[in-house]
Protein backbone atom coordinates (compact mmCIF):
# COMPACT_ATOMS: atom_id res chain seq x y z
CA UNK A 1 0.00 0.00 0.00
CA UNK A 2 1.15 3.54 -1.15
CA UNK A 3 0.81 6.18 1.94
CA UNK A 4 1.62 9.34 -0.14
CA UNK A 5 0.37 10.46 -3.71
CA UNK A 6 3.22 10.44 -6.54
CA UNK A 7 5.04 13.61 -6.52
CA UNK A 8 3.96 14.33 -3.19
CA UNK A 9 5.87 16.70 -0.93
CA UNK A 10 6.79 14.64 2.11
CA UNK A 11 9.30 15.31 5.35
CA UNK A 12 11.67 13.32 7.39
CA UNK A 13 10.05 10.26 8.94
CA UNK A 14 7.22 10.24 6.41
CA UNK A 15 5.95 6.76 5.91
CA UNK A 16 5.75 6.01 2.26
CA UNK A 17 5.07 2.02 1.91
CA UNK A 18 5.01 -1.04 3.39
CA UNK A 19 5.16 -2.88 0.02
CA UNK A 20 8.28 -4.57 -0.95
CA UNK A 21 10.30 -1.96 -2.81
CA UNK A 22 13.64 -1.66 -3.26
CA UNK A 23 15.29 1.45 -1.49
CA UNK A 24 16.24 4.39 -3.63
CA UNK A 25 17.70 7.66 -2.55
CA UNK A 26 17.04 9.38 0.59
CA UNK A 27 14.97 6.31 1.72
CA UNK A 28 15.40 3.83 4.75
CA UNK A 29 13.46 0.86 6.00
CA UNK A 30 12.68 -0.02 9.54
CA UNK A 31 10.39 -2.76 10.38
CA UNK A 32 9.40 -3.54 6.76
CA UNK A 33 7.97 0.04 6.20
CA UNK A 34 10.19 3.07 4.15
CA UNK A 35 10.21 6.16 5.08
CA UNK A 36 11.77 9.29 3.99
CA UNK A 37 14.77 10.64 5.20
CA UNK A 38 14.48 14.15 3.84
CA UNK A 39 12.10 17.18 2.64
CA UNK A 40 11.48 16.35 -0.80
CA UNK A 41 9.48 15.15 -3.33
CA UNK A 42 8.12 10.93 -3.46
CA UNK A 43 8.61 8.97 -7.01
CA UNK A 44 7.75 5.50 -6.85
CA UNK A 45 8.96 4.32 -9.80
CA UNK A 46 7.88 0.02 -11.51
CA UNK A 47 10.82 -1.34 -8.57
CA UNK A 48 11.62 1.22 -6.41
CA UNK A 49 11.10 4.53 -4.56
CA UNK A 50 12.88 7.90 -4.03
CA UNK A 51 12.78 10.98 -2.55
CA UNK A 52 14.30 13.79 -4.58
CA UNK A 53 15.55 17.03 -2.56
CA UNK A 54 14.65 20.19 -3.39
CA UNK A 55 17.35 21.89 -2.60
CA UNK A 56 20.47 19.59 -2.54
CA UNK A 57 24.27 19.79 -2.78
CA UNK A 58 26.14 18.02 -5.87
CA UNK A 59 27.43 14.53 -4.48
CA UNK A 60 30.93 13.43 -6.64
CA UNK A 61 30.46 10.46 -8.61
CA UNK A 62 33.10 8.61 -10.78
CA UNK A 63 33.05 9.92 -14.54
CA UNK A 64 31.15 12.73 -13.59
CA UNK A 65 32.03 16.15 -15.55
CA UNK A 66 32.84 19.17 -13.72
CA UNK A 67 33.74 22.55 -13.59
CA UNK A 68 35.86 23.65 -10.19
CA UNK A 69 38.40 26.57 -8.53
CA UNK A 70 41.49 25.82 -7.60
CA UNK A 71 41.79 26.60 -4.01
CA UNK A 72 46.00 26.27 -2.81
CA UNK A 73 48.56 24.20 -4.19
CA UNK A 74 51.00 22.25 -2.18
CA UNK A 75 54.19 20.27 -3.47
CA UNK A 76 51.71 17.26 -4.79
CA UNK A 77 49.01 18.42 -5.34
CA UNK A 78 45.78 21.28 -6.04
CA UNK A 79 42.95 21.54 -3.76
CA UNK A 80 39.93 22.30 -6.07
CA UNK A 81 36.75 23.36 -5.12
CA UNK A 82 34.00 21.50 -6.61
CA UNK A 83 30.66 23.68 -5.41
CA UNK A 84 30.09 19.96 -2.89
CA UNK A 85 30.66 19.39 0.53
CA UNK A 86 34.15 18.07 -0.63
CA UNK A 87 36.69 19.44 -1.95
CA UNK A 88 39.22 17.90 -4.76
CA UNK A 89 42.20 16.83 -5.09
CA UNK A 90 44.36 16.70 -8.08
CA UNK A 91 47.82 15.36 -8.06
CA UNK A 92 50.60 16.78 -10.22
CA UNK A 93 51.19 13.52 -12.06
CA UNK A 94 48.59 14.62 -13.97
CA UNK A 95 50.31 17.32 -15.85
CA UNK A 96 51.46 16.16 -19.38
CA UNK A 97 54.73 17.84 -19.18
CA UNK A 98 56.44 16.25 -16.59
CA UNK A 99 59.61 18.21 -17.02
CA UNK A 100 58.00 21.83 -16.30
CA UNK A 101 59.67 22.61 -12.59
CA UNK A 102 57.57 25.63 -12.35
CA UNK A 103 54.28 24.67 -11.63
CA UNK A 104 52.89 27.84 -11.41
CA UNK A 105 53.15 28.57 -14.88
CA UNK A 106 50.84 26.28 -15.72
CA UNK A 107 47.71 25.68 -12.86
CA UNK A 108 47.33 28.67 -10.27
CA UNK A 109 45.23 29.53 -7.42
CA UNK A 110 41.77 30.89 -8.84
CA UNK A 111 42.22 29.40 -11.89
CA UNK A 112 38.77 27.55 -13.11
CA UNK A 113 39.07 24.22 -14.52
CA UNK A 114 37.32 21.45 -16.46
CA UNK A 115 38.15 18.34 -15.04
CA UNK A 116 36.84 14.85 -14.90
CA UNK A 117 36.09 12.57 -11.87
CA UNK A 118 38.91 9.94 -11.50
CA UNK A 119 37.95 8.65 -8.34
CA UNK A 120 35.96 8.78 -5.34
CA UNK A 121 36.59 6.50 -1.74
CA UNK A 122 34.68 5.20 0.65
CA UNK A 123 35.65 8.28 3.00
CA UNK A 124 34.43 10.70 -0.09
CA UNK A 125 37.68 11.67 -1.21
CA UNK A 126 37.34 12.98 -4.46
CA UNK A 127 40.56 12.37 -7.00
CA UNK A 128 40.01 14.45 -9.92
CA UNK A 129 41.55 13.70 -13.65
CA UNK A 130 42.96 16.50 -16.46
CA UNK A 131 44.32 13.95 -19.06
CA UNK A 132 41.38 13.09 -21.19
CA UNK A 133 40.07 14.81 -24.51
CA UNK A 134 38.80 18.13 -23.73
CA UNK A 135 39.51 18.95 -20.36
CA UNK A 136 41.60 21.88 -19.16
CA UNK A 137 42.14 25.27 -18.27
CA UNK A 138 39.36 28.07 -18.70
CA UNK A 139 40.69 31.27 -20.55
CA UNK A 140 37.68 33.06 -21.33
CA UNK A 141 33.70 32.72 -21.25
CA UNK A 142 31.13 33.19 -18.34
CA UNK A 143 30.70 30.75 -15.35
CA UNK A 144 27.50 31.13 -13.88
CA UNK A 145 25.76 28.79 -10.39
CA UNK A 146 22.62 26.84 -10.29
CA UNK A 147 20.54 24.92 -8.05
CA UNK A 148 21.05 20.79 -8.63
CA UNK A 149 17.59 19.90 -9.94
CA UNK A 150 18.73 22.51 -13.18
CA UNK A 151 21.22 20.79 -13.95
CA UNK A 152 19.45 17.49 -13.88
CA UNK A 153 16.98 18.67 -15.68
CA UNK A 154 19.81 19.65 -18.63
CA UNK A 155 21.68 16.81 -18.48
CA UNK A 156 19.84 13.79 -18.20
CA UNK A 157 17.45 13.05 -21.06
CA UNK A 158 16.52 16.60 -21.79
CA UNK A 159 20.11 17.03 -22.85
CA UNK A 160 18.87 18.24 -26.54
CA UNK A 161 18.21 21.54 -25.27
CA UNK A 162 21.82 22.42 -24.46
CA UNK A 163 22.52 21.78 -27.75
CA UNK A 164 19.57 23.45 -29.59
CA UNK A 165 21.04 26.57 -27.80
CA UNK A 166 24.05 25.71 -29.24
CA UNK A 167 22.79 25.70 -32.68
CA UNK A 168 20.75 28.75 -32.34
CA UNK A 169 23.45 31.13 -31.01
CA UNK A 170 26.45 29.46 -32.19
CA UNK A 171 27.98 30.01 -28.45
CA UNK A 172 29.60 27.25 -26.42
CA UNK A 173 27.89 25.54 -23.06
CA UNK A 174 29.34 23.07 -20.53
CA UNK A 175 27.14 21.89 -17.98
CA UNK A 176 29.36 20.76 -15.18
CA UNK A 177 27.57 17.99 -12.81
CA UNK A 178 28.40 20.16 -9.74
CA UNK A 179 26.18 22.99 -10.87
CA UNK A 180 28.14 25.31 -12.57
CA UNK A 181 27.59 26.03 -16.37
CA UNK A 182 30.67 27.71 -18.71
CA UNK A 183 28.80 30.18 -21.12
CA UNK A 184 31.17 31.12 -23.87
CA UNK A 185 29.84 33.51 -27.29
CA UNK A 186 29.02 36.68 -27.96
CA UNK A 187 27.73 38.82 -24.97
CA UNK A 188 24.44 39.84 -26.38
CA UNK A 189 24.40 36.14 -26.63
CA UNK A 190 25.44 35.23 -23.35
CA UNK A 191 22.59 37.29 -21.44
CA UNK A 192 19.87 35.51 -23.48
CA UNK A 193 21.17 32.23 -22.63
CA UNK A 194 21.63 33.16 -18.65
CA UNK A 195 18.06 34.25 -18.64
CA UNK A 196 16.70 30.90 -20.33
CA UNK A 197 18.64 29.24 -17.16
CA UNK A 198 17.60 31.47 -14.58
CA UNK A 199 13.77 30.94 -16.00
CA UNK A 200 14.40 27.06 -15.40
CA UNK A 201 16.06 27.82 -11.94
CA UNK A 202 13.28 29.19 -10.53
CA UNK A 203 10.92 26.75 -11.59
CA UNK A 204 12.88 23.18 -12.38
CA UNK A 205 9.76 20.69 -10.99
CA UNK A 206 7.43 22.95 -13.25
CA UNK A 207 4.76 20.44 -14.90
CA UNK A 208 5.76 20.66 -18.79
CA UNK A 209 8.53 22.72 -18.35
CA UNK A 210 10.20 21.21 -21.68
CA UNK A 211 7.98 23.28 -23.74
CA UNK A 212 8.02 25.99 -22.21
CA UNK A 213 11.65 26.37 -22.50
CA UNK A 214 11.17 25.44 -26.55
CA UNK A 215 8.91 28.10 -26.84
CA UNK A 216 11.50 30.58 -25.28
CA UNK A 217 14.07 29.50 -27.27
CA UNK A 218 12.23 29.80 -30.62
CA UNK A 219 10.66 33.46 -29.51
CA UNK A 220 14.04 34.70 -28.38
CA UNK A 221 17.00 33.10 -29.87
CA UNK A 222 16.06 32.69 -33.61
CA UNK A 223 14.38 35.68 -34.04
CA UNK B 1 -19.81 20.85 37.48
CA UNK B 2 -16.49 20.77 38.69
CA UNK B 3 -14.25 23.80 37.84
CA UNK B 4 -11.51 22.99 36.58
CA UNK B 5 -7.52 24.45 37.66
CA UNK B 6 -6.51 27.78 35.71
CA UNK B 7 -3.34 28.24 36.08
CA UNK B 8 -1.72 31.91 36.83
CA UNK B 9 -1.01 32.53 33.35
CA UNK B 10 -5.03 31.84 32.16
CA UNK B 11 -3.78 28.53 31.20
CA UNK B 12 -5.43 24.81 31.82
CA UNK B 13 -2.96 21.79 32.49
CA UNK B 14 -2.14 20.40 29.24
CA UNK B 15 -2.04 23.71 27.16
CA UNK B 16 1.13 24.96 25.60
CA UNK B 17 1.58 28.90 25.48
CA UNK B 18 0.92 30.61 22.12
CA UNK B 19 3.92 29.01 19.25
CA UNK B 20 5.18 30.42 16.15
CA UNK B 21 7.27 28.66 14.09
CA UNK B 22 8.79 29.67 10.84
CA UNK B 23 11.34 28.02 8.91
CA UNK B 24 13.73 29.43 6.24
CA UNK B 25 14.42 32.96 7.79
CA UNK B 26 18.26 33.35 7.42
CA UNK B 27 19.84 33.85 4.21
CA UNK B 28 23.38 32.81 4.54
CA UNK B 29 22.37 29.40 6.50
CA UNK B 30 21.90 26.17 4.66
CA UNK B 31 19.06 25.87 7.06
CA UNK B 32 17.47 27.98 9.78
CA UNK B 33 13.92 28.03 11.77
CA UNK B 34 12.40 31.21 14.28
CA UNK B 35 10.36 30.38 17.10
CA UNK B 36 8.23 32.19 19.48
CA UNK B 37 6.40 30.94 22.07
CA UNK B 38 5.12 32.79 25.15
CA UNK B 39 7.24 35.28 25.61
CA UNK B 40 10.40 32.97 24.09
CA UNK B 41 12.06 33.77 21.04
CA UNK B 42 14.94 32.06 19.49
CA UNK B 43 16.25 31.89 16.67
CA UNK B 44 18.36 28.31 15.13
CA UNK B 45 20.84 28.54 12.30
CA UNK B 46 22.22 25.29 10.58
CA UNK B 47 26.20 25.46 8.38
CA UNK B 48 27.14 22.19 6.66
CA UNK B 49 27.90 19.73 6.31
CA UNK B 50 30.83 20.92 5.19
CA UNK B 51 34.44 19.66 5.49
CA UNK B 52 36.31 20.04 8.44
CA UNK B 53 39.46 21.44 8.52
CA UNK B 54 41.06 20.32 11.99
CA UNK B 55 41.39 16.88 10.95
CA UNK B 56 42.35 15.88 14.49
CA UNK B 57 38.47 16.45 15.42
CA UNK B 58 36.93 15.09 12.48
CA UNK B 59 35.68 11.38 12.10
CA UNK B 60 36.20 9.03 9.61
CA UNK B 61 32.80 7.40 10.02
CA UNK B 62 30.62 10.09 10.27
CA UNK B 63 29.87 13.93 10.77
CA UNK B 64 30.87 15.52 14.01
CA UNK B 65 27.64 17.39 15.14
CA UNK B 66 29.04 20.62 16.85
CA UNK B 67 25.79 23.10 18.63
CA UNK B 68 26.36 26.08 20.62
CA UNK B 69 23.59 27.57 22.61
CA UNK B 70 23.95 31.18 23.24
CA UNK B 71 21.73 33.84 25.27
CA UNK B 72 21.85 37.05 24.15
CA UNK B 73 22.74 39.81 27.03
CA UNK B 74 19.24 41.26 26.68
CA UNK B 75 17.12 37.80 26.84
CA UNK B 76 16.85 38.00 30.79
CA UNK B 77 15.56 40.67 32.89
CA UNK B 78 18.79 41.24 34.39
CA UNK B 79 21.64 41.72 32.20
CA UNK B 80 23.63 38.47 31.33
CA UNK B 81 27.02 38.70 31.28
CA UNK B 82 27.76 37.81 27.46
CA UNK B 83 29.66 35.14 26.34
CA UNK B 84 29.64 30.86 27.01
CA UNK B 85 29.24 30.19 30.69
CA UNK B 86 28.20 26.86 32.29
CA UNK B 87 24.28 27.28 31.86
CA UNK B 88 24.89 27.32 27.95
CA UNK B 89 28.61 25.03 27.62
CA UNK B 90 25.72 22.29 29.05
CA UNK B 91 22.72 22.95 27.66
CA UNK B 92 24.84 22.91 24.58
CA UNK B 93 25.84 19.54 24.80
CA UNK B 94 22.66 18.74 25.92
CA UNK B 95 21.00 19.83 23.01
CA UNK B 96 23.72 18.30 20.75
CA UNK B 97 23.27 14.56 22.28
CA UNK B 98 19.57 14.50 22.53
CA UNK B 99 19.61 15.22 18.12
CA UNK B 100 22.68 13.04 17.27
CA UNK B 101 20.27 9.69 17.77
CA UNK B 102 17.96 10.68 14.99
CA UNK B 103 20.45 12.12 12.04
CA UNK B 104 22.41 9.65 9.33
CA UNK B 105 25.50 11.31 10.44
CA UNK B 106 27.29 7.83 8.99
CA UNK B 107 26.26 9.47 5.33
CA UNK B 108 28.61 12.73 5.88
CA UNK B 109 32.37 11.27 6.69
CA UNK B 110 34.88 13.92 7.59
CA UNK B 111 32.44 17.00 7.75
CA UNK B 112 30.50 18.61 10.48
CA UNK B 113 27.52 19.82 10.55
CA UNK B 114 27.53 23.69 12.98
CA UNK B 115 24.41 24.04 14.66
CA UNK B 116 24.02 27.49 16.18
CA UNK B 117 20.98 28.45 18.46
CA UNK B 118 20.53 31.95 19.76
CA UNK B 119 18.16 32.80 22.53
CA UNK B 120 17.01 36.30 21.85
CA UNK B 121 14.39 36.51 24.46
CA UNK B 122 13.85 33.98 27.57
CA UNK B 123 10.94 32.84 29.44
CA UNK B 124 11.43 29.26 30.40
CA UNK B 125 11.54 26.27 28.71
CA UNK B 126 14.69 27.80 25.97
CA UNK B 127 16.41 23.99 26.12
CA UNK B 128 13.09 22.52 24.68
CA UNK B 129 12.45 25.18 22.25
CA UNK B 130 16.16 25.28 21.11
CA UNK B 131 15.69 21.03 20.24
CA UNK B 132 12.25 21.77 18.26
CA UNK B 133 14.19 24.37 16.38
CA UNK B 134 16.97 22.47 15.54
CA UNK B 135 15.31 19.71 14.11
CA UNK B 136 13.62 21.93 11.77
CA UNK B 137 16.51 23.77 10.90
CA UNK B 138 18.13 20.54 10.03
CA UNK B 139 15.09 19.21 7.81
CA UNK B 140 15.23 22.81 6.03
CA UNK B 141 18.75 21.94 5.42
CA UNK B 142 18.04 19.06 4.07
CA UNK B 143 20.14 16.68 6.13
CA UNK B 144 19.26 13.38 6.20
CA UNK B 145 16.78 12.15 9.40
CA UNK B 146 14.91 9.24 10.95
CA UNK B 147 12.02 11.64 12.48
CA UNK B 148 11.64 15.45 13.47
CA UNK B 149 12.21 15.57 17.32
CA UNK B 150 10.18 17.65 19.29
CA UNK B 151 10.31 18.54 23.07
CA UNK B 152 8.51 20.29 25.72
CA UNK B 153 8.87 20.54 29.27
CA UNK B 154 5.99 19.04 32.53
CA UNK B 155 5.93 20.14 35.90
CA UNK B 156 4.53 20.02 38.97
CA UNK B 157 3.04 23.35 40.13
CA UNK B 158 1.23 23.69 43.37
CA UNK B 159 0.43 19.58 43.40
CA UNK B 160 -0.37 19.67 40.02
CA UNK B 161 0.85 17.91 36.77
CA UNK B 162 1.18 20.89 33.86
CA UNK B 163 2.97 21.04 30.80
CA UNK B 164 5.19 23.66 29.29
CA UNK B 165 6.14 25.61 32.02
CA UNK B 166 6.48 29.16 32.19
CA UNK B 167 9.78 30.79 34.09
CA UNK B 168 7.50 31.87 37.13
CA UNK B 169 6.08 28.05 37.53
CA UNK B 170 9.75 26.78 37.12
CA UNK B 171 11.32 28.39 39.84
CA UNK B 172 8.06 28.18 42.34
CA UNK B 173 6.59 24.97 41.14
CA UNK B 174 8.05 21.80 42.96
CA UNK B 175 9.26 19.96 39.99
CA UNK B 176 10.37 20.14 36.56
CA UNK B 177 11.14 17.88 33.61
CA UNK B 178 12.17 18.29 30.20
CA UNK B 179 11.36 15.71 27.28
CA UNK B 180 12.53 15.13 23.80
CA UNK B 181 10.64 12.67 22.10
CA UNK B 182 11.35 10.51 18.43
CA UNK B 183 7.26 11.22 17.92
CA UNK B 184 6.75 8.91 14.79
CA UNK B 185 8.43 5.50 17.28
CA UNK B 186 7.99 7.39 20.28
CA UNK B 187 11.76 7.02 21.53
CA UNK B 188 12.86 9.44 24.49
CA UNK B 189 16.08 11.14 23.23
CA UNK B 190 16.03 13.47 26.04
CA UNK B 191 15.43 13.40 29.20
CA UNK B 192 15.78 16.03 32.87
CA UNK B 193 14.10 16.35 35.96
CA UNK B 194 14.57 18.37 38.99
CA UNK B 195 12.44 18.34 42.07
CA UNK B 196 10.44 15.51 43.64
CA UNK B 197 7.80 13.36 41.75
CA UNK B 198 6.29 10.03 42.84
CA UNK B 199 6.11 7.07 40.82
CA UNK B 200 2.13 7.63 39.77
CA UNK B 201 2.91 11.43 39.13
CA UNK B 202 5.78 10.49 36.95
CA UNK B 203 4.02 8.59 34.83
CA UNK B 204 1.44 11.41 34.21
CA UNK B 205 3.68 13.65 34.24
CA UNK B 206 5.19 11.48 31.07
CA UNK B 207 2.04 11.14 29.45
CA UNK B 208 0.80 14.77 29.12
CA UNK B 209 4.65 15.54 28.11
CA UNK B 210 3.87 12.77 25.20
CA UNK B 211 0.93 14.53 24.00
CA UNK B 212 2.65 18.46 23.59
CA UNK B 213 5.51 16.92 21.84
CA UNK B 214 3.24 15.06 19.64
CA UNK B 215 0.75 18.30 19.36
CA UNK B 216 4.53 20.00 18.58
CA UNK B 217 5.26 17.55 15.99
CA UNK B 218 1.93 18.78 14.15
CA UNK B 219 3.15 22.31 14.27
CA UNK B 220 6.41 21.50 12.40
CA UNK B 221 5.15 19.52 10.37
CA UNK B 222 2.70 22.72 9.42
CA UNK B 223 5.53 25.13 9.66
CA UNK B 224 7.90 22.87 6.81
CA UNK B 225 5.17 22.17 4.56
CA UNK B 226 4.03 26.22 4.56
CA UNK B 227 7.43 27.25 3.09
CA UNK B 228 7.31 24.54 0.42
CA UNK B 229 3.88 25.88 -0.58
CA UNK B 230 4.98 29.54 -0.63
CA UNK B 231 7.50 27.95 -3.39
Amino acid sequence: MLFVEQKELVLPGTLLTDNDYKLGRNTFKQKDKIYSDITGLAYFNSDNVTVIPLNYKYEPQYGDLIIGKVLSSSYSSWSIDLNSTYNGFLPTTELYDKNEQNLSSIINVNDKLLLRVAHVDEIKRVKLTIRSQGLGKFNQGVIIRVKQPTIHFLSEENAFLASMIRECTGSDIIIGKNGLIWINGRSEEIEKIIKIIEYIDERPFQHNLIKSVQNIIATKLII
Amino acid sequence: MTTEYVREDGRLFNTLRNMKLEVGVLNNADGSAYIECGNNKIIVGVYGPKELYSKKHAKVDGAVLRCKYNMAPFAVNERKRPGPDRRSVEISKLISEAITPCIFLEKYPRTSIDLSIEVLEAEGGTRCLGIVGASLALADAEIPMKDLISACAVGKVDDRIVLDLSEKEDKEGQADMPIAILPRTNEITFIQMDGHLSGEEFDEALKLAFEGCKFIYELQKQALIKKHEEM
